[in-house]
């Protein structure tokens, strides 16, 4: 213990090093050097006294990164890493009253812990604790919220989702199981319906398993992006025979495509099995991104939605191997407007048959 | 409004670019020039310019003297402004991205002792610089930098509740200015 005092003593005895007009600096400023430190230096700082305590107690936070994290116990602590990569690993009480400030604001605000075992616990302990020191609903004010979603924490999106701030919000991102439970409790939340962009990375769910969606629901964001991770030759067909079969209310048009306006025919030959494609689709760079291949369209009156899927590389597009296995992932993307967007009536757009 | 001065003019810069020029003088009584430009760092002085009608024929004429701020101050306050004078209006506050760079320049002229440092915020909170504010406030913040609370109370010397309380009733039974 003598030890470890000595070290925490470290580097004070230098008059450089040392302010000893603290007392003396007018409050305004003392505020203001507060604001300018790091967090963990406020936590520290605040922990000197009452006086010390009041003076960090209304001023905001602003964080690049914040995450609940647990550190070798069930109890869940606040990771965060602000705008000049300083880390922060805090109680939650220590902070928690200050972030639901209305000026605070976190950039980038992730929940869960992908396949942790212990996170029901943990969230649990975490509900209990924001409970107490939060001022209002609604009120953490973040632009993009991540969630890493599994079997033990995917119940505690319809606790947590109210203490984000509709207002703030830009984009939700889903990682891991989005589930039927999940796509209808946050479908419903006002965040979803006031958010711009979906992501969702159906990471631990096989495609058969997905959730059944209504279409409706999607149609005000401007950028959503669905992958599904678990594709092989029986997951991709019976996603194409779900948007061939016209189960999805957009009374859409299907067809097989290529990115990048490359025939398809070109890249991959014909073999006996495979089914024949006599057409493409052109998808522009900007909208689908590059190295990507649309594998399936489905287009509608307002907007496109295809399956994407992604290759290794370059040289495979030339590859001899069958495509289908090859594909690292796949996903589902709709873009709603400002893209040029092809019809039945504008050309030869051939329908697909699987058979 | 003409003040005499009594020591030298400090010509801390030259100014070519701009022909509007004040005159101002410490509380010790050194006169510095200083360009409308950078002036207009401090809110403090360019209210007083503009209330005391101050324009580009009759600002050398009238001296400005500022009491609260010592010449040695003011001569960094002066190099400072001077120094900043072009610099891009700060970039709007997101609230969610606040970049703080603290430049080479900025950090020499501010490596000085603390009784300095502390006299030179007194003087800026006065003239009101914010951006100098912000980087003496840097200076400070970061001797705190990844310091455990035993070593900020040293740091900074930052009294105990029972210091605290101890403090606030002595104050409070000292007798008041009447009696």
């Amino acid at each position: 213990m003598a030890l470890a005092n000595k070290n925490a003593l470290r580097n004070t005895d230098d008059e450089g090093t040392r302010f000893n007009y603290w007392t003396k600096l007018p409050l305004v400023v003392k505020i203001l050097i507060l604001k300018l430190m790091t967090l963990s230096d406020q936590i520290a700082l605040s922990s000197l006294s009452k006086q010390c305590q009041e003076l960090i107690r209304p001023i905001p936070i602003h964080m690049r990164v914040m995450c609940v994290r647990h550190v070798g116990s069930d109890e869940p602590r606040l990771f965060s890493i602000d705008e000049e990569k300083n880390p922060c690993l805090c109680e939650v009480e220590d902070i928690w009253s200050r972030l639901t400030l209305s000026k605070s604001t976190i950039y980038r605000f992730i929940l869960g812990i992908r396949a942790a075992e212990y996170e029901n616990v943990i969230f649990k302990n975490f509900l209990s604790k924001i409970k107490k020191f939060s001022h209002q609903e609604n009120s953490i004010k973040t632009k993009f919220l991540v969630w890493n979603l599994n079997e033990n924490n995917m119940e505690f999106v319809e606790q947590l989702m109210p203490y984000f701030d509709p207002s703030s919000l830009e984009e939700l991102r889903f990682h891991g199981t989005f589930n039927q439970r999940v796509y209808e409790y946050i479908s419903s939340t006002i965040q979803w319906e006031v958010c711009k962009n979906l992501f969702v990375s159906m990471e631990n769910v096989a495609i058969e398993e997905a959730p059944i969606i209504d279409i409706s629901k999607f149609i005000h964001f401007d950028q959503l992006v669905i992958e599904v991770n678990k594709t092989n030759r029986n997951s991709i067909r019976r996603l194409i025979e779900n948007f061939a079969s016209g189960r999805h209310p957009i009374g859409s048009n299907f067809f097989i495509g290529c990115f990048n306006g490359i025939p398809i025919s070109d890249v991959l030959p014909q073999r006996e099995g495979l089914p024949e494609y006599s057409k493409f689709f052109v998808f522009p760079h900007n909208v689908i991104g590059h190295d990507d291949w649309v594998l399936a369209v489905s287009v509608g009156r307002r907007h496109v939605q295809a399956m994407i899927c992604e290759r290794d590389g370059w040289e495979d597009r030339y590859g001899g191997d069958c495509w289908i296995p090859r594909f690292c992932q796949s996903r589902v993307a709709m873009y709603m407007e400002n893209i040029h967007l092809p019809s039945v009536s504008d050309g030869p757009v051939a329908y697909y048959n699987f058979d | 409004m003409s003040v005499e001065p009594e020591v030298p003019i400090v010509q801390v810069e030259e100014v070519r670019e701009n022909p509007v020029l004040y005159k101002i003088i410490s509380s010790d009584n050194h006169v510095f020039t200083i360009s409308e430009h950078a002036v207009k760092l401090s809110k403090t002085l360019w209210d007083l310019i503009t209330n005391l009608g101050l324009t580009a024929e009759n600002a050398l004429d009238n001296p400005i003297p500022v009491e609260n701020v010592n010449g040695k101050n003011m001569e960094t306050i002066v190099q400072f402004c001077e120094r900043h004078k072009y610099d891009e209006e700060e970039p709007e506050y997101t609230n969610y991205i606040r970049e703080f760079v603290l430049p080479e320049w900025d950090r020499q002229l501010l490596s000085i002792d603390n009784e300095e440092l502390f006299q030179l915020i007194l003087a800026t909170n006065y003239l009101d610089i914010q951006k100098l504010m912000d980087y003496c406030c840097r200076v400070i913040g970061d001797m705190a930098k990844d310091k455990t609370p035993e070593e900020l109370r040293i740091i900074y010397g930052i009294p105990t509740d029972a210091e605290d309380d101890a403090l606030e009733r002595s104050a409070s039974d000292s007798p008041g200015p009447s009696g």
